[in-house]
Protein backbone atom coordinates (compact mmCIF):
# COMPACT_ATOMS: atom_id res chain seq x y z
CA UNK A 1 0.00 0.00 0.00
CA UNK A 2 2.02 3.38 -0.99
CA UNK A 3 1.92 6.32 1.29
CA UNK A 4 -0.99 8.44 0.66
CA UNK A 5 1.79 11.24 -0.58
CA UNK A 6 3.58 8.77 -2.81
CA UNK A 7 4.04 9.23 -6.05
CA UNK A 8 2.10 6.59 -7.47
CA UNK A 9 -0.32 7.73 -5.31
CA UNK A 10 -0.44 10.85 -6.72
CA UNK A 11 -0.60 9.64 -10.75
CA UNK A 12 -3.48 7.96 -9.46
CA UNK A 13 -5.27 10.73 -7.84
CA UNK A 14 -4.80 12.51 -11.34
CA UNK A 15 -5.61 9.88 -13.76
CA UNK A 16 -8.82 8.90 -11.75
CA UNK A 17 -9.72 12.83 -11.96
CA UNK A 18 -8.95 12.95 -15.53
CA UNK A 19 -10.87 10.18 -16.14
CA UNK A 20 -13.44 11.37 -13.78
CA UNK A 21 -14.55 14.41 -15.87
CA UNK A 22 -13.82 13.33 -19.65
CA UNK A 23 -13.92 9.95 -19.27
CA UNK A 24 -13.85 8.02 -21.55
CA UNK A 25 -10.36 7.99 -22.47
CA UNK A 26 -7.63 5.78 -23.96
CA UNK A 27 -3.87 6.10 -22.32
CA UNK A 28 -2.62 8.78 -24.63
CA UNK A 29 -5.50 10.73 -24.10
CA UNK A 30 -5.08 10.50 -20.30
CA UNK A 31 -1.21 11.43 -20.02
CA UNK A 32 -1.93 14.58 -23.00
CA UNK A 33 -4.89 15.52 -20.45
CA UNK A 34 -2.76 15.84 -17.45
CA UNK A 35 -0.11 17.60 -19.37
CA UNK A 36 -2.67 20.17 -20.80
CA UNK A 37 -3.84 20.87 -17.60
CA UNK A 38 -0.88 21.27 -15.85
CA UNK A 39 0.49 23.50 -18.55
CA UNK A 40 3.30 20.98 -19.08
CA UNK A 41 4.46 21.71 -15.35
CA UNK A 42 3.63 17.77 -15.16
CA UNK A 43 4.65 15.18 -17.90
CA UNK A 44 5.27 11.41 -16.59
CA UNK A 45 6.95 8.92 -18.01
CA UNK A 46 4.33 8.06 -20.75
CA UNK A 47 5.10 4.30 -20.35
CA UNK A 48 4.55 4.30 -16.16
CA UNK A 49 1.30 5.29 -17.05
CA UNK A 50 -0.10 1.53 -18.62
CA UNK A 51 1.27 0.01 -15.47
CA UNK A 52 -0.42 2.27 -13.28
CA UNK A 53 -4.07 1.77 -15.40
CA UNK A 54 -3.64 -2.15 -15.36
CA UNK A 55 -3.40 -1.68 -11.68
CA UNK A 56 -6.19 0.41 -11.23
CA UNK A 57 -7.89 -1.61 -13.48
CA UNK A 58 -7.62 -4.56 -11.93
CA UNK A 59 -8.30 -3.08 -8.25
CA UNK A 60 -11.53 -2.55 -9.70
CA UNK A 61 -11.47 1.12 -9.87
CA UNK A 62 -11.60 1.83 -13.55
CA UNK A 63 -12.90 -0.52 -16.66
CA UNK A 64 -11.09 -1.00 -19.85
CA UNK A 65 -12.55 -2.35 -23.23
CA UNK A 66 -11.43 -1.97 -27.02
CA UNK A 67 -13.37 0.66 -29.52
CA UNK A 68 -12.65 2.29 -32.53
CA UNK A 69 -12.55 5.54 -32.14
CA UNK A 70 -13.47 8.42 -34.30
CA UNK A 71 -10.50 8.59 -36.77
CA UNK A 72 -10.92 4.72 -36.83
CA UNK A 73 -8.42 3.78 -35.09
CA UNK A 74 -8.64 0.59 -32.47
CA UNK A 75 -7.95 2.03 -28.67
CA UNK A 76 -8.18 0.89 -25.35
CA UNK A 77 -10.02 3.35 -23.57
CA UNK A 78 -10.70 3.68 -20.03
CA UNK A 79 -13.97 4.39 -17.93
CA UNK A 80 -14.37 5.43 -14.13
CA UNK A 81 -16.41 2.55 -11.74
CA UNK A 82 -18.35 3.38 -9.03
CA UNK A 83 -15.92 1.88 -7.00
CA UNK A 84 -13.18 4.13 -8.42
CA UNK A 85 -15.00 7.45 -7.66
CA UNK A 86 -14.81 6.50 -3.90
CA UNK A 87 -11.30 6.09 -4.54
CA UNK A 88 -11.26 9.60 -5.80
CA UNK A 89 -13.20 10.67 -3.24
CA UNK A 90 -10.84 9.11 -0.66
CA UNK A 91 -7.32 10.13 -2.18
CA UNK A 92 -8.41 13.95 -2.79
CA UNK A 93 -9.25 14.14 1.19
CA UNK A 94 -6.04 12.36 1.73
CA UNK A 95 -4.51 15.08 -0.74
CA UNK A 96 -6.44 18.04 0.56
CA UNK A 97 -5.13 16.81 4.10
CA UNK A 98 -1.33 16.49 2.91
CA UNK A 99 -1.10 20.23 1.21
CA UNK A 100 -2.84 21.82 4.27
CA UNK A 101 -0.18 20.53 6.49
CA UNK A 102 2.58 21.48 4.43
CA UNK A 103 0.66 25.24 3.68
CA UNK A 104 0.25 25.45 7.78
CA UNK A 105 4.26 24.24 8.32
CA UNK A 106 5.23 26.80 5.68
CA UNK A 107 2.87 29.26 6.84
CA UNK A 108 3.57 29.47 10.72
CA UNK A 109 7.09 27.53 10.89
CA UNK B 1 -10.83 -8.23 -12.79
CA UNK B 2 -11.62 -11.88 -11.98
CA UNK B 3 -9.67 -14.55 -10.91
CA UNK B 4 -10.55 -16.62 -14.12
CA UNK B 5 -9.42 -13.81 -16.40
CA UNK B 6 -6.07 -14.43 -15.02
CA UNK B 7 -5.65 -17.88 -14.90
CA UNK B 8 -6.71 -17.43 -18.66
CA UNK B 9 -3.92 -14.86 -19.02
CA UNK B 10 -1.11 -16.82 -16.91
CA UNK B 11 -2.05 -19.96 -18.74
CA UNK B 12 -2.90 -18.20 -22.60
CA UNK B 13 -0.22 -15.34 -22.33
CA UNK B 14 -0.31 -14.68 -26.07
CA UNK B 15 -3.15 -12.72 -26.33
CA UNK B 16 -2.57 -10.55 -23.32
CA UNK B 17 0.69 -9.88 -25.28
CA UNK B 18 -0.61 -8.69 -28.29
CA UNK B 19 -3.17 -6.65 -26.39
CA UNK B 20 -0.34 -5.10 -24.56
CA UNK B 21 1.55 -4.70 -27.36
CA UNK B 22 -1.01 -3.09 -29.68
CA UNK B 23 -2.00 -0.65 -26.51
CA UNK B 24 1.81 0.75 -26.29
CA UNK B 25 2.11 1.04 -30.26
CA UNK B 26 -1.01 2.86 -30.54
CA UNK B 27 0.44 5.11 -27.77
CA UNK B 28 3.55 5.76 -29.79
CA UNK B 29 1.67 6.06 -33.02
CA UNK B 30 -0.65 8.68 -31.60
CA UNK B 31 2.68 10.53 -29.55
CA UNK B 32 4.32 10.65 -33.61
CA UNK B 33 1.58 11.60 -35.27
CA UNK B 34 0.99 14.51 -32.14
CA UNK B 35 5.14 15.38 -33.01
CA UNK B 36 5.16 15.28 -36.61
CA UNK B 37 2.56 18.01 -36.83
CA UNK B 38 4.78 21.05 -35.86
CA UNK B 39 6.67 20.12 -38.33
CA UNK B 40 9.17 16.92 -37.05
CA UNK B 41 10.78 14.40 -39.42
CA UNK B 42 9.27 10.96 -38.83
CA UNK B 43 12.65 9.68 -37.36
CA UNK B 44 12.80 12.17 -35.48
CA UNK B 45 9.52 12.01 -33.85
CA UNK B 46 10.08 8.38 -33.67
CA UNK B 47 13.07 9.07 -31.52
CA UNK B 48 11.41 11.23 -29.20
CA UNK B 49 7.95 9.52 -28.86
CA UNK B 50 10.06 6.47 -27.50
CA UNK B 51 12.42 8.71 -25.17
CA UNK B 52 9.04 10.02 -23.72
CA UNK B 53 7.56 6.32 -22.96
CA UNK B 54 10.03 4.77 -21.66
CA UNK B 55 11.42 1.25 -22.42
CA UNK B 56 8.02 -0.37 -23.48
CA UNK B 57 9.49 -4.29 -22.73
CA UNK B 58 9.89 -3.30 -19.24
CA UNK B 59 6.23 -1.77 -18.93
CA UNK B 60 4.94 -4.56 -20.86
CA UNK B 61 6.16 -6.93 -18.88
CA UNK B 62 5.13 -4.82 -15.50
CA UNK B 63 1.77 -4.63 -16.85
CA UNK B 64 1.74 -8.44 -17.29
CA UNK B 65 2.69 -9.38 -13.73
CA UNK B 66 -0.65 -6.97 -12.69
CA UNK B 67 -2.83 -9.25 -15.15
CA UNK B 68 -1.80 -12.34 -14.48
CA UNK B 69 -0.26 -14.66 -11.26
CA UNK B 70 3.16 -14.35 -11.68
CA UNK B 71 3.87 -16.84 -9.28
CA UNK B 72 1.90 -19.51 -11.32
CA UNK B 73 3.62 -17.83 -14.59
CA UNK B 74 7.14 -18.38 -13.36
CA UNK B 75 6.19 -22.27 -11.84
CA UNK B 76 5.06 -22.84 -15.40
CA UNK B 77 8.20 -21.65 -17.05
CA UNK B 78 10.58 -23.80 -14.70
CA UNK B 79 8.20 -27.00 -15.49
CA UNK B 80 8.29 -26.42 -19.01
CA UNK B 81 12.04 -25.78 -18.85
CA UNK B 82 12.53 -28.46 -16.46
CA UNK B 83 10.81 -31.11 -18.65
CA UNK B 84 12.62 -29.77 -22.03
CA UNK B 85 15.53 -30.56 -20.04
CA UNK B 86 14.61 -33.52 -18.45
CA UNK B 87 13.76 -35.06 -22.01
CA UNK B 88 16.69 -33.90 -23.50
CA UNK B 89 19.15 -36.14 -21.36
CA UNK B 90 17.03 -38.31 -19.73
CA UNK B 91 19.92 -40.40 -18.65
CA UNK B 92 21.37 -37.82 -16.34
CA UNK B 93 17.51 -36.64 -15.06
CA UNK B 94 17.00 -40.57 -13.85
CA UNK B 95 19.90 -40.22 -12.05
CA UNK B 96 19.07 -37.50 -10.47
CA UNK B 97 15.31 -38.30 -9.44
CA UNK B 98 16.54 -41.67 -7.83
CA UNK B 99 19.12 -39.71 -6.03
CA UNK B 100 16.93 -37.26 -4.59
CA UNK B 101 14.33 -40.07 -3.80
CA UNK B 102 17.14 -42.02 -1.70
CA UNK B 103 17.79 -38.94 -0.22
CA UNK B 104 14.44 -37.56 1.00
CA UNK B 105 13.43 -41.07 2.05
CA UNK B 106 16.97 -41.41 4.38
CA UNK B 107 16.23 -37.66 5.60
CA UNK B 108 12.46 -39.08 6.45
CA UNK B 109 13.85 -41.76 8.43
CA UNK B 110 16.36 -40.06 10.13
CA UNK B 111 13.48 -37.72 11.36
CA UNK B 112 11.21 -40.08 12.06
CA UNK B 113 13.49 -41.56 14.62
CA UNK B 114 14.73 -38.42 15.98
CA UNK B 115 11.79 -36.67 16.43
CA UNK B 116 9.17 -38.88 17.09
CA UNK B 117 9.80 -38.17 20.90
CA UNK B 118 9.48 -34.48 20.87
CA UNK B 119 7.09 -34.30 18.45
CA UNK B 120 4.22 -37.39 19.32
CA UNK B 121 1.03 -35.41 19.56
CA UNK B 122 -1.41 -35.67 22.37
CA UNK B 123 -5.10 -37.36 22.73
CA UNK B 124 -7.16 -34.76 24.09
CA UNK B 125 -10.48 -34.28 23.71
CA UNK B 126 -9.81 -30.75 22.59
CA UNK B 127 -8.90 -31.80 18.55
CA UNK B 128 -9.30 -28.30 17.52
CA UNK B 129 -6.46 -25.82 19.73
CA UNK B 130 -3.05 -26.47 20.03
CA UNK B 131 -0.23 -26.85 22.20
CA UNK B 132 0.30 -23.77 24.20
CA UNK B 133 2.10 -22.29 26.69
CA UNK B 134 0.15 -20.45 28.67
CA UNK B 135 1.10 -16.58 29.88
CA UNK B 136 -0.77 -14.09 30.95
CA UNK B 137 -1.49 -10.91 29.11
CA UNK B 138 -1.91 -7.34 29.57
CA UNK B 139 -5.45 -7.20 29.06
CA UNK B 140 -6.43 -10.77 30.98
CA UNK B 141 -5.46 -11.52 34.51
CA UNK B 142 -3.01 -13.70 35.93
CA UNK B 143 -4.03 -17.37 36.16
CA UNK B 144 -5.49 -18.54 39.87
CA UNK B 145 -2.89 -19.60 41.87
CA UNK B 146 -3.95 -23.12 41.90
CA UNK B 147 -4.11 -22.97 38.29
CA UNK B 148 -0.77 -21.96 37.79
CA UNK B 149 1.01 -24.69 40.79
CA UNK B 150 -0.63 -27.22 38.97
CA UNK B 151 0.61 -28.95 36.09
CA UNK B 152 -3.03 -28.72 34.24
CA UNK B 153 -2.53 -25.28 33.56
CA UNK B 154 -0.55 -26.07 30.81
CA UNK B 155 -3.23 -27.11 28.05
CA UNK B 156 -2.25 -30.10 25.63
CA UNK B 157 -4.30 -29.54 22.22
CA UNK B 158 -4.17 -30.74 18.95
CA UNK B 159 -5.43 -31.03 15.46
CA UNK B 160 -4.97 -28.37 12.61
CA UNK B 161 -3.33 -25.60 14.76
CA UNK B 162 -0.65 -28.32 16.05
CA UNK B 163 0.21 -28.49 12.39
CA UNK B 164 0.22 -24.53 12.26
CA UNK B 165 2.36 -24.36 14.91
CA UNK B 166 4.72 -26.86 13.35
CA UNK B 167 4.70 -25.06 10.26
CA UNK B 168 5.89 -21.72 12.29
CA UNK B 169 8.22 -23.87 14.45
CA UNK B 170 9.93 -25.01 10.99
CA UNK B 171 9.61 -21.49 9.58
CA UNK B 172 11.72 -20.20 12.59
CA UNK B 173 14.56 -22.99 12.19
CA UNK B 174 14.92 -22.55 8.47
CA UNK B 175 14.82 -18.49 8.75
CA UNK B 176 16.16 -17.66 12.24
CA UNK B 177 16.84 -14.01 11.73
CA UNK B 178 13.25 -13.73 11.39
CA UNK B 179 11.03 -12.97 14.20
CA UNK B 180 7.49 -13.31 14.54
CA UNK B 181 4.93 -12.83 18.07
CA UNK B 182 1.30 -13.45 17.46
CA UNK B 183 -1.48 -13.05 20.09
CA UNK B 184 -3.82 -15.34 20.39
CA UNK B 185 -7.20 -14.65 18.07
CA UNK B 186 -11.18 -14.83 18.99
CA UNK B 187 -10.34 -18.58 17.22
CA UNK B 188 -8.07 -19.88 19.68
CA UNK B 189 -9.08 -21.98 22.47
CA UNK B 190 -7.62 -20.32 25.16
CA UNK B 191 -8.05 -16.59 25.98
CA UNK B 192 -4.71 -15.55 27.34
CA UNK B 193 -2.13 -17.26 25.46
CA UNK B 194 0.74 -15.40 24.04
CA UNK B 195 3.04 -18.24 21.25
CA UNK B 196 5.94 -16.32 20.40
CA UNK B 197 8.83 -17.65 17.54
CA UNK B 198 11.96 -16.17 18.10
CA UNK B 199 15.24 -17.00 16.80
CA UNK B 200 17.86 -19.52 18.40
CA UNK B 201 19.96 -16.61 20.07
CA UNK B 202 16.53 -14.95 21.97
CA UNK B 203 17.81 -16.69 25.36
CA UNK B 204 20.90 -15.01 24.85
CA UNK B 205 19.59 -11.85 24.09
CA UNK B 206 16.76 -11.89 27.30
CA UNK B 207 19.68 -13.57 29.75
CA UNK B 208 17.18 -16.59 30.36
CA UNK B 209 18.59 -20.38 30.45
CA UNK B 210 15.88 -22.41 29.09
CA UNK B 211 14.38 -24.66 30.58
CA UNK B 212 13.64 -28.17 29.40
CA UNK B 213 9.94 -29.12 31.17
CA UNK B 214 8.21 -32.71 30.87
CA UNK B 215 4.72 -33.02 31.88
CA UNK B 216 3.70 -36.78 31.59
CA UNK B 217 -0.42 -37.12 31.62
CA UNK B 218 -0.19 -40.61 31.40
CA UNK B 219 -3.84 -41.02 32.98
CA UNK B 220 -5.52 -37.74 31.59
CA UNK B 221 -4.00 -37.78 27.90
CA UNK B 222 -4.29 -40.70 26.78
CA UNK B 223 -1.36 -42.03 28.07
CA UNK B 224 1.28 -39.58 26.02
CA UNK B 225 4.25 -37.98 27.01
CA UNK B 226 4.49 -34.02 25.97
CA UNK B 227 7.69 -32.29 25.91
CA UNK B 228 7.87 -28.23 26.63
CA UNK B 229 10.52 -25.93 25.95
CA UNK B 230 9.40 -22.63 28.24
CA UNK B 231 11.21 -19.88 29.42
Amino acid sequence: MPSPTSAQTALDLLVLTVLSRRAPLHGYGISTAIEELSEEALRIEEGSLYPALHRMEEAGWITAEWTVTENKRRARIYRLTRAGKKQLADEIQHWTDFSAAVVRVLRYA
Amino acid sequence: MSWFSRLKNTIHPAALERELADEMKDHLERRVASLREPGLSADEAARQAALRFGNPMLRREECRDIRSWAVLDSVLQDARYGCRMMFRNSAFAVTAVLSLTLAIGRIQQFFRLCMRPCCTPCRCHNRNGCLHSRRPTSNNPEPSRSESENPSAIRFTCGSALRREAWRAWRSSVFPLRREARISGATAPLEHVITQLVSGEAFQILGVRPALDIYSRRRKIARRVVTLLRL
